[in-house]
């Protein structure tokens, strides 16, 4: 490739392509890399599901500010990114969830984002589904669903369309200005950013990320059946505990009538093939929230892995004096949600553009707790 | 759930598996028979009583086999060394847990889009045969036969013999190409009658060759056949289908290795990113179960027979299907012995898809706003803007609804030349109920 680039970015997942975009609208030359196709990888894998979360002040900072940008963007994605802003609703199945609801709400309140929390009859009105006897629950409103290939391809249509290029290939090894390619070639650019995902550290051997497997079924259609993203509180415990395998209730409408059913959490399984157990214990979570879902058709089940990180909080920016790439990698669940906020840090830390983010909470510096890192 | 144990469960009741129920009872195997129609005879012997598929399924309903209709399979593992076979019905969830199990699960049509369709009255032509064995009324009914293969002569004589008037046979191959067939014929003779038998009663029916259905028309349903020479004809129904796929999908499940050869001119389309189709006039194959002369998968202790390992017809799964029941009761001695007559009748079923070869012409009649996905509304233009199947799955949803792609799947492979393998479970939509009471069977009752 003779054309030189300002930056090449690895990966072309929703995090790779959203870096990509971000730096070509700040004038840069960019070129995105990575295997076939785009959007593949956990982007096609998970939900595309954009919520605010407020597990760590770091945590919640990144998710809002992306849901920021998610919002500004909407009006530009075209319709095939089924942008729909069902709001999310936390699910408390007893007295004990529900007070963590309100101390939720307590924190989303002071911090200006739009909360209501629910009590037995009004949870029940709000999702006629759900078992009766549930103690209430929380609503995120302005959480919102998107498709995400669709979102990806968008982006590096954009990316081309200012200069920039995509190329398909295996990348076997980088630094932070130069990549090469499974068929021997080398790029250059002026920097190299790393949004591999799961992969990542297959190209950087310290970094702390994990591959963490996921299942999902989607349904046939049925409109109406669930109205918000449903998610039960316990799924905290479920995403933030290393145990190696959990399953949660989350339970996602799409705008076609058809449900997309999680989540399953794994370590340390390497294989996607999709295993009966998970499926099922999955299915089982669900029913007890909602027991009529037993009766709903499955069309489809899948397999993806997330890129774990120790702290649950992504890895952005790079290393002082160390030559490797800058790293945006490290999204576990949450990489449709703040895939727009890094990749505006990605852009502040490389062309010092503003933001509000705080580089320091997300730091490839940052004490791992005995994970990888310096 | 605990596991219903057998000691050979054969997955499909069509021929073949009628074949192999009956081959592996007779050395004395406990069988399990399963199918998802409501009565044996799978696809090809629906509601037929007479000839062969009534004395097959006499066979079948004496030969001790247990016979359970009305079930679905939805995925199959090998686990413990033993296969386990994940089913639903009206009656609720199973698991069963064979020693062996034999896959005869047939085939489906392949459909080519072509622009209108979708418009209410054009139907496959297996998919019109089975409305009018349910009891569609045909009679008087104006209908343009179209695509290709023997099984337009069949469906037309039958549709002949319900009343329909048949304007026209439409069979795309040149006549040209029917000298091979014909020479295969002559070897065949049993099979000179059935067809002189088929084309007696639709005696008086045009029945052209290099001849297709370009383009359907009308307004709230189809009004009109308009044919490659631009030909129109006024008409009731359209019934069009280009031959039969081979339904692979609980093979691939439990592991068992398919080869998968877009075009007969060698180019194998096993990377993602292969070419987009430059020519297929010798012939698509779509993934064929790759199985030793004893019918078994590369999987132990699973078997195919029939379809799935290239379409071959009756007589072909009938003999297919008597092996696998041989070689699944372990008795591949006798297997054995019908090695010759299985090769003679995979020769004909070559020499009739080398016949009846799809043109160029009938891969390139839908045009930029033709659906192909009718469960996503997806547009022809949309599909051809992609690289690949997953790609065009993930940007247009092709293949995602309820159908999984086991109609527009096989078209796409056809027109663009990509390889549609991502098979998973459950390979048919199942309740989330089924799911989660087979989901954790591991050992045997």
């Amino acid at each position: 490739m003779s054309t030189k680039f300002d930056a090449i970015v690895i990966g072309l997942g929703i995090v790779g392509c959203s870096c990509a975009w971000a730096l070509s609208r700040r004038g840069l030359r960019v070129l995105a890399v990575g295997d076939a196709p785009i959007g593949g990888g956990a982007t096609a894998a998970g939900m595309g599901h954009v919520a605010i979360m407020d597990d760590s002040e770091a945590q919640f900072r990144l998710t809002a500010r992306s849901a920021e940008l998610w919002m500004e963007l909407r009006d530009e994605l075209p319709p095939e990114a089924a942008v729909d802003y069902c709001g999310t609703l936390w699910i408390a199945a007893d007295e004990e969830e529900l007070n963590a609801a309100k101390g939720k709400h307590a924190f989303y309140q002071k911090r200006g984002v739009r909360t209501e929390v629910l009590d037995e009859q009004s949870i029940a009105e709000a999702e006629p589904n759900l078992r009766s006897g549930l103690a209430g629950g929380l609503r995120i409103i302005d959480d919102s669903i998107v498709y995400p290939p669709v979102v990806c391809e968008w982006m590096l249509k954009e990316v081309s369309r200012r200069g920039g290029a995509v190329k398909f290939a295996h990348v076997t090894s980088a630094t932070r200005t130069q990549v090469w390619l499974g068929d021997g070639e080398m790029l250059n650019a002026g920097v190299v950013v790393l949004a591999g995902g799961d992969i990542s550290a297959k190209l950087c051997g310290w970094l702390p990320v994990r591959p963490r497997k996921g299942h999902l079924v989607i349904t046939d259609r049925y409109p109406g059946f669930c109205r918000h993203e449903l998610v039960e509180l316990g799924y905290l415990k479920n995403a933030h505990s290393h145990a190696t395998e959990s399953v949660a209730f989350n339970l996602q409408p799409r705008p076609t009538g058809q449900m997309l059913l999680g989540s399953s959490r794994q370590y340390g399984v390497e294989h996607a093939e999709v295993e009966a157990r998970m499926v099922a214990w999955v299915i089982e979570r669900a029913k007890l929230y909602m027991p009529r879902i037993g009766s709903l058709r499955v069309v489809r089940a899948w397999t993806g892995f997330r890129a774990a990180t120790p702290d649950s909080l992504p890895i952005i920016g790079g290393r002082d004096g160390v030559d490797e790439p800058v790293m945006a990698t490290g999204h576990e669940g949450l990489g449709l949600t703040t895939s727009l906020g890094t990749a505006e840090l990605i852009a502040s830390i490389l062309t010092g553009a503003r933001t509000t983010l705080d580089a320091a909470a997300y730091s490839a510096s940052r004490d791992f707790g005995g994970h990888g890192g310096h | 759930m605990r596991a219903e144990r057998a000691q050979i469960a054969v997955v499909g009741a069509g021929p073949a598996g009628i074949a192999a129920a009956v081959a592996a009872r007779s050395c004395g195997a406990q069988v399990l028979l399963l199918d998802d129609n409501p009565d044996v005879g799978g696809q090809v012997w629906r509601r037929v009583q007479s000839g062969a598929a009534g004395g097959w399924r006499e066979r079948v309903k004496q030969s001790g086999a247990e016979i359970r209709s009305g079930v679905t399979v939805f995925d199959a593992a090998r686990i413990g060394g033993r296969v386990l076979l994940r089913c639903e019905s009206a009656a609720g969830a199973r698991v069963i847990d064979a020693e062996r199990v034999v896959l005869a699960t047939g085939a489906r049509e392949l459909f080519l889009p072509f622009p209108g369709w979708t418009l209410p009255g054009v139907f496959g032509v297996g998919g019109l045969q089975a409305l009018v064995k349910n009891g569609l009324d045909v009679r008087g009914k104006r209908i343009v036969v179209g695509g290709s293969g023997p099984l337009l002569l069949a469906v037309a004589a039958y549709l002949s013999e319900r009343g329909a008037k048949i304007e026209l046979i439409a069979e795309q191959a040149e006549k040209s190409r029917m000298l091979g067939f014909a020479g295969a014929m002559v070897r065949q003779p049993g099979k000179i009658w059935q067809g002189a038998k088929l084309r007696a009663s639709i005696i008086d029916v045009e029945y052209r060759f290099g001849a297709w259905i370009a383009e359907a028309r009308g307004d709230d349903r189809v009004r009109q056949a308009v044919m490659n020479d631009g030909r129109v004809i006024e008409v009731d129904a359209i019934a069009c289908g280009y031959g039969l796929v081979g339904n692979t999908q609980l093979a691939q499940v439990v592991g068992a290795d398919v080869v998968h050869q877009a075009s007969a001119k060698g180019k194998d389309s096993r990377d993602g990113k292969s070419q987009k189709r430059t020519d297929l006039s010798t012939g698509v194959s779509y993934g064929r179960v790759v199985v030793d002369d004893v019918m078994r998968t590369s999987v132990e202790g699973v078997l195919c027979a029939g379809e799935p390992l290239g379409i071959g017809g009756v007589e072909t799964s009938l003999v297919e299907g008597t092996m696998a029941g041989y070689t699944a009761a372990s008795r591949d001695d006798l297997a054995r012995g019908l090695i010759p007559r299985r090769r003679r009748e995979r020769a004909f079923a070559e020499a009739l898809e080398r016949a009846f070869a799809l043109r160029e012409d009938v891969l390139c009649l839908a045009r930029p706003e033709t659906i192909v996905c009718r469960c996503e509304d997806v547009t022809m233009a949309r599909i051809a803007a992609c690289d690949h199947w997953r790609g065009a799955k993930l940007l247009t949803r092709c293949g995602m609804g309820p159908c999984q792609g086991r109609v527009c799947g096989a078209a796409v492979e056809a027109m663009m030349g990509w390889a549609v393998r991502d098979v998973r479970p459950p390979v048919f939509p199942v309740s989330m109920n089924a799911l989660a009471a087979t989901g954790g069977a591991t050992e045997a009752e």
